[in-house]
């Protein structure tokens, strides 16, 4: 298939959706089995392993917080998490045969009984052509305020 | 405990029978492979069929075997057992079995202090092997092995053999029966205490040595969960009284089961015997108690059963499944006084004995809740203690400064021109702005105020005023403006960790800590050059509950299994679903599984207390215990500090250590977290790493781990605790009853000096509050 600008964009797109619509399972199936899901704790945080981030998620550790996000026993889930995205049009930055790049500005919201609050920033995606779709290679989350004094973040920008 | 899949094929080269109904096998591996290494007390898992294992301890090998590429076990046959033993018994020759590799959770604490081995019948596997390693290694040990009759114990002749007189046997109708408090008795009190055996052996050696006053940590015992049968289990029948009914409880099956399947309504949660759910009243019939929740006086009266784990000694049992709900009528506590009360000055001052109930049992919620409480623990428990600021390698060069908080204090750490570090209290003597307010930075030789430019030395003294002779005779020189920026004098660089006390007045540094300095010790010295490093900024972490919930927390060990079923549990379940044969267990697997271990093991890890409200979980034994050894870093370590030294150091793998007032370190895997009280609701938690410097780079990647997927505002397992944090800020608005419970295990005269307590014991909360009603009392200015 060759890679349409259009699809990259629809895919970001549907990528935030499924977990505004609380989809978490069929989310979590956008990722590559190598897939990761990286939010800096520092402003411009260049080290992954070395130092404290805020979430550097392998598949294994996705599909635990998905599974949890249904689990009987979830207090923190008592009642559930809303949450809702609100994206600027995806900018791809690179484009070649086997891999996308993309970069999104968002403002996301999450709520539960009387609280929200705000998260904004950007989301750069690496994706994988995979079968009429793609595959989330890397998705990192970039907060203008990651070092920031926070409440529970439960969901997932 | 983790558990550890069978994945390597052995194969039966021997079969004995060593006592009328006890096997032993031999097994080796397949082609000379090689079995990991295994020391005296671990075990294997054997799969008896797809889904089923059976635990087994070694034994130590005979002949020229070498443990290299076999191992031996003995396997009791248990007559009415349908799985393992049976199994196990069937086998002949050279089939072969499919085992886990071995893996230790009942290892020999050391060779260096006296050791005293139990063991109650089958429960001699995992002693023998300890016997033979203290004989080997010319330790001071006795063995005491006992059971029913003579002519029943395996092994009698071989150990008798290797250890001679050291061998003492019991046997239960001869007048050599066990008396277990007399050898604890005639034992020294630094003796390590180890014993495998029946459930009730293993109880009545524990409340033995604990009565006499054995430090838990040295009280050791392997317990072998046999699922659902034990040696001798039979059929019975269970009648309900209301109803009349009655069925039958095969062997296998609980009370519970068999009733749930005949559709009675009945209420339960964990199914171990644990957790007390399921009490159900006994009518008539004799009950055969298998729980941990029953005392032993409700025990021997007989009325009351945990019908998920425990079977009848008579032929039926009578149960009540309806019994009235009896609501115990209690009378709580009654304010006898109102809590703050009005003193000469028609001031409001606070009712600490009250708030604060004898040894710390009962807790007022108003300590949680009452902001006028909070505002005096400002002026008090932050002002006369040794609080933690920082640590100096955030502030490696002269002029580095960071800005932190002591209670509701603003103060900078800086790094002064001698090089010494000095903690200043943050606001221009002028109108009162804050020099500083970056996290951190360098503020060169000198603090200029960014209002009308009044400048500070870095250690607060004056150096300059612009247009100064404004202030020419009007009296300014005597003005507290003249004197510069306020300066902590209490403070003190302990290897790199630097605390101040406000107040002018007060305990030294080393009669605040006291002994508890020893698990900072730990881990500064995990590093070969003695030195840590702290990495990265912290994650903060807002809740809207009181700073002392968190504190609690950090020894509450009653809760990892319950609260973070949600996170830890699933981490477990995903693990073993996924995990096949010689899957490496990932980091993150090794860090978050131990957080589901048992009761029992938490019970068994121990807490030590220290004066002044230190304390830490995990004396010995943590959830931090098992992590993998890093290649390069034991020869390190050894080239730094000595192999004894280097080896002493890392044996010590303590949980968490509470400093009192706002902090808890964990020097097993180095981080450190503060617990920044803001109001009476409100905390900033604050969770920090360091680098062990000389040490390779995955201990920082694992604590860089830890800290994500225990400590950050998107971790799972912060979302549970915080949950609960915050319904108990939301719960203790109920008037009907102010009191947090805080009496696990309490008894009177508990604390005092160093101690050493159960593990699922609250004292260390209680420690905190005695400590807190002490600094509470203590005047603003004292
Ligand atoms: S069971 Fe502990 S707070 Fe409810
Ligand atoms: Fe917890």
């Amino acid at each position: 298939m060759s890679v349409q600008k259009e699809n990259i964009i629809d895919f970001i797109y549907a990528e935030a959706a499924l977990i505004d619509e609380r989809k978490f399972s069929e989310w979590l199936n956008l990722f590559a089995e190598d897939g990761l899901y990286w939010m800096p704790l520092e402003f411009g945080q260049q080290e992954e392993r070395l130092t404290t981030s805020l979430m550097h998620e392998d598949k294994l550790m996705l599909t635990v917080r998905v599974e949890r996000l249904h689990g009987e026993r979830t207090f923190s889930q008592r009642p559930k998490s809303r949450c809702h995205h609100l994206l600027q049009r995806p900018e791809i930055l690179h484009i070649s045969k086997d891999t996308i790049k993309t970069r999104t500005a968002f403002h996301y919201t999450e709520t539960r009984l009387d609280e929200q609050f705000f998260l904004v920033g950007w989301s750069e995606h690496t994706l994988r052509p995979a079968d009429h779709s793609f595959h989330i290679v890397r998705k990192q989350v970039n907060l203008i305020n990651p070092e920031s004094a926070h409440r529970n973040i439960q969901l997932f920008v | 405990m983790t558990d550890t899949k069978p994945s390597i094929t052995l194969r039966i080269a021997n079969i004995h029978r060593v006592a009328p109904d006890i096997k032993a096998f031999t097994l080796k591996t397949l082609d000379k492979g090689k079995l990991p290494p295994h020391a005296p007390g671990s075990h294997i898992k054997i799969a008896i069929s797809d889904k089923d294992t059976r635990s087994y301890s070694l034994l130590p090998l005979t002949g020229d075997d070498s443990a290299e590429d076999t191992c031996r076990i003995a396997v009791l046959l248990d007559q009415n057992s349908t799985g393992g033993s049976q199994f196990m018994h069937e086998l002949s020759l050279r089939d072969n079995v499919t085992v886990s590799p071995p893996k230790n959770d009942f290892p020999l604490a050391n060779t260096k202090n006296p050791s005293l081995l139990f063991a109650g019948g089958i429960g001699i596997t995992p002693i023998y092997a300890m016997a033979k390693q203290l004989e080997t290694a010319d330790a001071e040990y006795t063995l005491h092995y006992a059971g029913r009759r003579e002519g029943k114990l395996a092994f009698t002749d071989e150990i008798n053999r290797l250890i001679g007189d050291k061998l003492h046997l019991h046997y239960d109708n001869q007048d050599s029966a066990l008396n277990i408090s007399d050898v604890l008795e005639a034992a020294t009190k630094n003796t390590h205490i180890y014993v495998c055996g029946p459930k009730g052996m293993i109880v009545a050696v524990r409340r033995a040595a604990e009565s006499i006053g054995f430090p838990m940590g040295q009280i050791h015992f392997e317990l072998f969960n046999t699922p659902s049968t034990t040696k001798g289990d039979v059929p019975f029948e269970v009648e309900i009284a209301d109803t009349g009914k009655v069925h039958t409880v095969p062997v296998g099956k609980t009370i519970l089961d068999v009733l749930e399947e005949a559709g009675e309504e009945l209420l339960y949660d964990c199914k171990h015997g644990d957790c007390g759910v399921c009490t159900t009243k006994v009518v008539s019939g004799e009950v055969d108690h298998r729980d941990v929740v029953l005392s032993d006086s409700e025990k021997a009266a007989g009325n009351l059963i945990q019908i998920c784990v425990s079977r009848a000694k008579s032929k039926r049992l009578v149960l009540d499944l309806q019994p009235e709900t009896q609501t115990k009528k209690i009378t709580p506590k009654t304010n006898p006084k109102p809590t703050q009360k009005k003193n000469e000055n028609n001031m409001k001052t606070i009712d600490l004995e009250w708030l604060v109930q004898p040894g710390g049992s009962e807790v007022h919620r108003d300590v949680f809740i009452n902001q006028d409480v909070f505002e005096q623990e400002m002026k008090t428990v932050f002002r006369n203690t040794w609080v933690y600021v920082g640590h100096d390698s955030q502030a490696p060069n002269k002029g580095d400064f960071t800005t932190t908080t002591i209670g509701n204090q603003p103060v900078i750490m800086v790094r002064h021109s001698d090089n010494n570090i000095q903690v200043l209290l943050n606001r221009c003597p002028h109108k009162g702005v804050q020099l500083v307010n970056d996290p951190s930075g360098s503020t060169g030789q000198y603090f200029r105020c960014p209002y009308h430019a009044w400048s500070f030395k870095t250690d607060g003294s004056p150096l300059g005023i612009p247009f100064e002779k404004g202030y020419e005779e009007t009296g300014f020189d005597t003005s507290c403006a003249k004197e510069g920026m306020c300066k902590v004098e209490n403070v003190r660089n302990y290897r790199g960790f630097i605390f101040a006390r406000l107040s002018p007045e007060g305990e030294s540094f080393e009669d605040f800590f006291s002994g508890s300095l020893s698990s900072l010790d730990n881990m500064i010295d995990r590093s070969p050059e003695g030195r840590l490093e702290v990495v990265g900024a912290p994650l903060r972490y807002l809740h809207y509950c009181n700073w002392k919930m968190l504190v609690d927390n950090q020894t509450d060990t009653c809760h990892p299994m319950i609260a973070h079923e949600s996170s830890a549990g699933t981490v477990k379940k995903l693990w073993e679903a996924a995990a096949g044969e010689n899957t490496p267990k990932p980091m993150v697997v090794e860090i978050v599984l131990p957080f589901m271990s048992s009761y029992e093991t938490f019970e068994n890890m121990g807490i030590r207390t220290w004066d002044n409200g230190h304390g830490h979980t995990g004396v010995s034994w943590s959830i931090h215990s098992e992590y993998s050894d890093v290649e390069g870093y034991f020869g390190k370590m050894i080239k730094a500090y000595g192999k004894d030294r280097a080896q002493e150091i890392l044996a010590e793998t303590r949980h968490n250590t509470c400093y009192f007032p706002n902090m808890m370190i964990k020097g097993a895997i180095q981080t450190l977290r503060l617990f920044k009280p803001v109001a009476a609701d409100k905390t900033i938690v604050e969770s920090w790493i360091f680098r062990l410097v000389g040490a390779p780079d995955t201990f920082l990647e694992r604590t860089a781990m830890y800290n994500r997927i225990i400590n950050a505002p998107t971790s799972i397992v912060g979302h549970d605790d915080l949950e609960m944090y915050e319904r108990a800020q939301e719960g203790l608005k109920v008037d009907a009853n102010p009191w947090v419970n805080m009496q696990r295990h309490y008894h009177e005269d508990e604390l005092g000096g160093e101690r050493v307590h159960p593990g699922t014991s609250e004292v260390q909360m209680r420690n905190t509050y005695v400590s807190w009603a002490k600094y509470m009392g203590m005047g603003e200015d004292s």
